[in-house]
C-alpha cells in the first residue's frame, strides 16, 4: 500500500502546484508591478522581476492619503460588521432552521431575493432611505444593516444547522434550556468553522467596500482607506504600478485574516451529535 | 401562538426588520418604476407597459441573457466541482494543506485590475501566453477574447471568473467538511474504502447542504456578472452586443444615460429569470440535499 | 393572530424609522450641507453670510488647490466646504445626490454630460450671470463649451484639452524622417508614419511603429471622419452623418491604419498598456495626444525627447482639432444665495489670476486670452502653441449634444469591430448610422 500510496499523493500535489501556478500568477504581478518603475509596467514579454526595485510607489500612496486614519475608520467600521454579522446571522439562522412559523417560506425567498435583485436599481431607493434618516456622513449605513442579518451569512448558518441532527436539539433542550440559551451555548460554538468562513466573507465584504463609503460619506476624516485609495486613480491614463502598490496594502490584511480563520478548519472536530 | 413559532418569530425579528425597513422600499419602488419613464430628477413619469414592451424586442438585451446564460452554464458547475475537490483534498493531512489553502483563496482578493491585466495578457490572440503553448504543440491560435463568435469570449471569461470564484466556494465547503466526524474517516480507511466511496458516501451527504447554498449563490451572482466582463473585454462601460450581460446594460441605462425606468425593466425581467432558475434549483433540492 | 402580527410590524417600522431618524441627526448635527440645511434663503443683506458647497471630483489633482485656498482666503464671508470624490466614482456618486436632491452646489463634470443636465433641468443657465459680470473679449470662443443653440449655457470650462500631433523626436531622426510641421496633412503624416515603421528584431512582425491611431472618438474616429471631409452629426446635431461617402472615406482610412501595419493593432496596444505608454516607451513615433497627457508622460517617461505640432490639415487645408472639456455646473435646486456663492466661485476661477495657476499645471488649457500666453514652455512638449493655436484654428467639440454619451456607447463598439478588422467601413457605418440615429430620434 505505501508506494501506492505515496504515488498517489505525488500526483495530487503535482495538480495543486500545476493550479497554484494559475491562481498565483495575477497576485504576483500585482505585487511585482507595485515595485516597478512607470516605464517598466508594460515592458514586453512582461519583467517578471522589477529591476530596479522600486519602493517609492509606496511611499506615493503614504503621502497621498491619510494612512493612519483611513485605516483605523476601517478597521472600526469592519470590526462593528463582523461582531454584528455573527451574532444576527446566528439568531434568524437559528429562528428559521429550527422553528416553523408561517412567514418562514417568506423570509426564505427575502432573503434571496436580495441577492437577486441588481444593485444598480436598489442604491438609489437605498441611498434615499437614508438621507430621509438624516444619516449621511456617518457611519450608520455602513454598520446598521449588518446588526439586522445579511443574507449570505443567514443562509449559510442556516444550511449548517439544518444539517445538525434533530437529536442535538432534543438532547440540548432536555436539560430544561430554552432555545436562547442552547443557540448561544450549545450551537454558536459548534459552528465555528462556518463562523470563520462568515468572519473571512464579512472582513472582505466590509474592508473593501467602496460604494457605501464613497455614497454616505463626505468629510475627509471620515473616509475608508479603500476609498481613499480610489483618490489615486487619476483622470488621465492609469499609473498601474501605483494603483498595485494600493491594491497590496488593502489586500494584505484580508490574506491574513484569512490566515488565522483557516486555522479553524481543522479536520473532523470532535463528532458531537452531528450527522454521521 | 405556539411556543416554537413564538421563537422562530423572535429569533427572526432582526432580517424581519432589515427586509421591511432596507428591501422593501427599493423591492416595490423599482416595480413602479418599470412602468415609468425617469431621469432621476424629474418626477417619474407614467408610461404604463412601454418599457416592458421594449424589452421583448430589445435584441441587445435578448443577447446579454443569452450570453449570461451560457456563462451560468460553463462557470456555475465548473467552479462548484473544482471547490469541492479542493475542499475534500485540503480537509486531509496532506502535506502543506494551509498553504495551499492560501494560494488557492488569493484570486478571491486579488483585484480584478491585477486578474484582468494578467489573463487578459494570457489569452491575447498574438502576445499571449496561452496561444504561445498551443504553438509550441504546433495548433493554431485562438481568438479567445476577441472571436467574432459569441460563444468563445464568453467561455473564456467564465472560466477566468471561476479562477476567481473557486476559492470562496472553497472556503464554505471546507467549513462544511469540519461536520465530518473523524472517526468516520478512520472507519472507512480501516475498512479499506477508496478515497472516491469516502467521498461518495460520508462526505458528500454531510456537505450537500452546503454544496446547494454554493451552487444557488454561484448561480445568482453568475447572472449578475458585470466587473469580469468590463476588465476582460478591456473596454470600460462599452461591451459590444456580443459580449453584453444583463447588469452591464442595466448601468449603462442608470447611471451613464439616465433611463432609469428601462433600467429598471431590465433589472425586473433579470429578477424573474434568476427567481425562476432558483426555484427549479429548490424544487431539485429534497431529491439529493441531505439534512438532518 | 395574522393581522396583529401586521400591525405589530408596521409600528415597529415606524419605531425603527424614528430611533434611526434621532441617530442620523445626533451624528450629523454639526456637518449640514446647505442644499439639505433648514436655513431660510438668505436675503439680500449686504456683506451676507454665504454657504458654499463645492463637489471636486478627483480632488485637488483635477482642480489646483491653490485656486481654492485663494477663493476661500479672498472671500471669508462664504463658508465653503469641499467634497472630494475620487474621479471615476463621482457619476455613481453625484447620480445619487442629484436624484436626493443632496448635490453640492458647484462641482465639475464632462462637458457632454452636462448638456444633459441641462436638458433634465440639473444644470442653472448661466447665460444670464455670464451677460451681467464677464467681458466676452477676454475669453476665447471655448468659453462657451456648454452653450445649446437656443442659447443657453449650462456649464463654465474646468479647462479645455485639445488633441495635437505627438512625435518622438529621436526615433525621426533615426529614421532620417523630416519631422512634421504644422503644415502637414493627413497623406504627409501617412507618408511619414511608413517610414518609421520596422521590424527591427526579424521577427517578421513589426515591433516599431509609425503611428498608434486610436479606437476612441476623440483622438479617434472622430477627427478622422471630419478630416476626410465627412461628417458624425449634422450641424443641428440631429442626423448622423455615417454613411455619407466623405464620412466613411474617412472611417475607412482610419481602419486602413491598423490593416496596413502601420498603426499596432487593438492586442498591442493593450499589453502595451496603452498608446501613450507604446509612445512613451518609444514603440510608436506619433500618436494624437490630449494635452492633459503631458503630465503622466513627463512623469513616467521623463527621458522621452518629444514634441507636439498642430493636428494634421485635412485634403481640403481645413484643420479639424477635437476639444475635450470638463465644465462646472451649478445646481439648480441650490437655494439661491448658494447659487449666487457658486457663481462668486466661478468668477474667481476665470479670474487672470487663477487662469494663471490653471496654465501653469499643464492639466488643461484655460480659456481666458492673458493666461493662453502663459503656458509653460519649458516642459515637454514645448511647442504649446499647437494645443492653444489648434484650438483657435480648428477647435470643434465631438458634436457635443445631450444624447453625446448615449450615441457614443453605442457607436463605440461597432468601431472598434471596424478597427479590428472584423467590419468592414461601408457595413460598420451602416450599423453605427441606425443605432445612432434611433437614438438622436428618441432623444429629440
Amino acid at each position: 500500500m505505501g508506494n501506492k500510496f505515496f504515488f498517489k499523493n505525488l500526483i495530487i500535489h503535482v495538480l495543486l502546484i500545476a493550479g497554484s501556478t494559475a491562481m498565483l500568477l495575477p497576485f504576483y504581478w500585482m505585487v511585482s508591478t507595485s515595485l516597478k518603475t512607470g516605464a517598466n509596467v508594460a515592458k514586453l514579454p512582461p519583467q517578471w522581476i522589477p529591476s530596479p526595485f522600486v519602493w517609492s510607489n509606496f511611499s506615493e500612496v503614504w503621502l497621498k492619503v491619510d494612512f493612519a486614519r483611513y485605516t483605523l475608520n476601517s478597521f472600526l467600521i469592519v470590526t462593528a460588521d463582523i461582531v454584528g454579522m455573527l451574532l444576527s446571522c446566528s439568531m434568524v439562522a437559528f429562528g428559521m432552521a429550527m422553528f416553523n412559523f408561517k412567514l418562514k417560506k417568506f423570509l426564505y425567498f427575502g432573503m434571496l431575493a436580495t441577492l437577486m435583485l441588481p444593485f444598480q436599481v436598489t442604491m438609489i431607493p437605498g441611498y434615499f432611505i437614508w438621507t430621509s434618516f438624516g444619516a449621511l456622513n456617518t457611519y450608520y449605513p455602513l454598520i446598521v444593516p449588518s446588526f439586522l442579518g445579511g443574507s449570505f451569512g443567514i443562509f449559510l448558518l442556516h444550511q449548517f444547522y439544518k444539517s445538525t441532527t434533530k437529536e442535538l436539539y432534543e438532547a440540548a433542550t432536555i436539560d430544561g434550556c430554552g432555545p436562547w440559551t442552547v443557540l448561544w451555548k450549545i450551537y454558536f460554538p459548534l459552528s465555528r468553522a462556518v463562523l470563520s468562513a462568515l468572519a473571512v466573507f464579512t472582513f472582505m465584504g466590509a474592508w473593501s467596500n467602496t460604494i457605501g463609503p464613497l455614497l454616505y460619506l463626505q468629510d475627509k476624516e471620515l473616509f475608508t482607506l479603500p476609498l481613499g485609495l480610489l483618490f489615486l486613480r487619476s483622470d488621465v491614463g492609469m499609473e498601474q504600478q501605483i494603483l498595485m502598490a494600493a491594491a497590496v496594502i488593502v489586500t494584505l490584511p484580508v490574506v491574513v485574516v484569512f490566515l488565522f480563520a483557516q486555522k479553524q478548519f481543522v479536520e473532523g472536530i470532535a463528532s458531537t451529535g452531528l450527522k454521521g | 401562538m405556539r411556543r416554537e413559532a413564538r421563537w422562530g418569530y423572535i429569533l427572526t425579528l432582526p432580517f424581519t426588520v432589515h427586509l421591511l425597513v432596507f428591501f422593501a422600499f427599493p423591492f416595490f419602488f423599482s416595480l413602479y418604476l418599470t412602468f415609468t419613464q425617469w431621469d432621476m430628477f424629474n418626477a417619474p413619469a407614467w408610461i404604463g407597459g412601454k418599457n416592458w414592451v421594449r424589452l421583448l424586442d430589445d435584441r441587445s438585451f435578448w443577447s446579454s441573457l443569452r450570453n449570461i446564460l451560457l456563462f451560468a452554464l460553463v462557470f456555475v458547475p465548473l467552479q462548484t466541482i473544482l471547490a469541492l475537490v479542493l475542499a475534500f483534498f485540503l480537509n486531509q493531512s496532506i502535506r502543506a494543506k494551509s498553504f495551499y489553502r492560501v494560494i488557492y483563496f488569493l484570486p478571491v482578493v486579488t483585484p480584478w485590475l491585477a486578474g484582468g491585466t494578467m489573463w487578459g495578457w494570457m489569452m491575447n490572440k498574438t502576445y499571449g501566453l496561452a496561444n504561445y503553448l498551443l504553438g509550441l504543440l504546433s495548433l493554431p491560435p485562438v481568438d479567445w477574447l476577441d472571436s467574432k463568435h459569441w460563444v468563445l469570449p464568453i467561455t473564456s471569461v467564465a472560466l477566468v471568473n471561476v479562477w476567481k470564484g473557486v476559492g470562496s466556494s472553497m472556503i464554505i465547503l471546507l467549513a462544511a467538511i469540519q461536520g465530518v466526524p473523524k472517526d468516520l474517516y478512520e472507519a472507512s480507511s480501516l475498512e479499506g474504502a477508496s478515497r472516491w466511496s469516502m467521498f461518495w458516501h460520508i462526505v458528500f451527504p454531510i456537505v450537500s447542504p452546503m454544496i446547494f447554498l454554493v451552487l444557488i449563490l454561484s448561480t445568482i451572482s453568475a447572472f449578475q456578472a458585470f466587473d469580469v466582463f468590463l476588465v476582460m473585454f478591456n473596454a470600460p462601460n462599452i461591451v459590444p452586443d456580443s459580449k453584453v450581460t444583463p447588469n452591464i446594460l442595466i448601468y449603462k441605462d442608470a447611471f451613464l444615460t439616465t433611463k432609469m425606468g428601462y433600467a429598471s425593466a431590465m433589472s425586473w425581467a433579470l429578477f424573474i429569470v434568476i427567481m425562476a432558475v432558483t426555484l427549479v434549483q429548490k424544487r431539485f433540492e429534497k431529491r439529493w440535499v441531505h439534512y438532518g | 393572530m395574522k393581522s396583529g402580527f401586521k400591525l405589530s410590524l408596521v409600528s415597529l417600522l415606524a419605531i425603527s424609522l424614528t430611533a434611526c431618524g434621532n441617530n442620523g441627526d445626533d451624528g450629523n448635527g454639526n456637518s449640514s450641507s446647505p442644499s439639505s440645511s433648514d436655513q431660510p434663503p438668505a436675503s439680500s443683506a449686504a456683506p451676507k453670510e454665504m454657504k458654499l458647497t463645492i463637489g471636486l471630483p478627483g480632488a485637488y489633482d483635477v482642480t489646483k488647490k491653490e485656486i481654492i485656498d485663494g477663493f476661500i482666503a479672498k472671500f471669508p464671508n462664504i463658508k465653503t466646504e469641499i467634497v472630494e470624490v475620487p474621479w471615476a466614482d463621482f457619476a455613481t456618486k453625484i447620480t445619487a445626490e442629484i436624484a436626493g436632491g443632496t448635490a453640492p452646489d458647484v462641482w465639475v463634470q464632462e462637458n457632454a454630460i452636462v448638456l444633459g443636465y441641462g436638458i433634465r433641468g440639473v444644470a442653472e443657465d448661466l447665460a444670464p450671470y455670464i451677460k451681467k459680470d464677464l467681458n466676452d473679449a477676454d475669453y476665447i470662443s471655448g468659453l462657451y463649451a456648454s452653450k445649446t443653440p437656443d442659447g443657453k449655457v449650462y456649464g463654465i470650462p474646468h479647462g479645455i484639452n485639445p488633441v495635437a500631433l505627438a512625435y518622438n523626436k529621436k526615433m525621426f531622426a533615426d529614421a532620417g524622417v523630416t519631422p512634421p510641421t504644422d503644415d502637414w496633412t493627413y497623406a504627409d503624416m501617412i507618408e511619414a508614419a511608413k517610414k518609421l515603421t520596422k521590424d527591427t528584431n526579424g521577427d517578421g512582425k513589426p515591433d516599431q511603429y509609425g503611428f498608434a491611431i486610436s479606437q476612441g472618438i476623440t483622438q479617434g474616429w472622430y477627427p478622422w471622419t471630419r478630416s476626410y471631409g465627412g461628417q458624425v452629426l449634422d450641424d443641428t446635431k440631429t442626423k448622423a452623418m455615417f454613411t455619407d461617402p466623405k464620412s466613411i472615406e474617412g472611417i475607412q482610412a482610419w481602419s486602413n491604419l491598423v490593416k496596413d501595419g502601420i498603426s499596432p493593432d487593438a492586442d498591442f496596444l493593450k499589453v502595451a498598456g496603452g498608446d501613450w505608454k507604446a509612445f512613451g516607451a518609444g514603440k510608436v513615433a506619433m500618436y494624437f495626444m490630449q494635452y492633459s497627457n503631458q503630465t503622466i508622460i513627463n512623469k513616467e517617461f521623463a527621458d522621452l525627447d518629444y514634441d507636439t505640432v498642430m493636428m494634421p490639415k485635412s485634403m481640403d487645408g481645413k484643420r479639424i482639432v477635437p476639444i475635450v472639456t470638463n465644465s462646472w455646473v451649478i445646481f439648480s435646486k441650490a437655494k439661491q444665495a448658494s447659487k449666487d456663492a457658486a457663481w462668486e466661485f466661478l468668477k474667481y476661477y476665470l479670474s487672470a489670476e487663477s487662469q494663471m495657476v490653471l496654465a501653469k499645471s499643464g492639466t488643461s488649457i484655460p480659456v481666458q486670452k492673458n493666461a493662453i500666453t502663459e503656458l509653460d514652455v519649458n516642459t515637454n512638449p514645448k511647442n504649446k502653441k499647437a494645443f492653444s493655436d489648434g484650438i483657435a484654428e480648428g477647435g470643434v467639440t465631438t458634436d457635443e449634444n445631450p444624447s453625446w454619451q448615449e450615441w457614443r456607447l453605442a457607436a463605440q463598439p461597432i468601431f472598434a469591430d471596424i478597427y479590428g478588422q472584423k467590419l468592414s467601413p461601408e457595413e460598420g457605418a451602416k450599423q453605427i448610422q441606425q443605432k445612432v440615429q434611433d437614438i438622436l430620434d428618441q432623444n429629440r
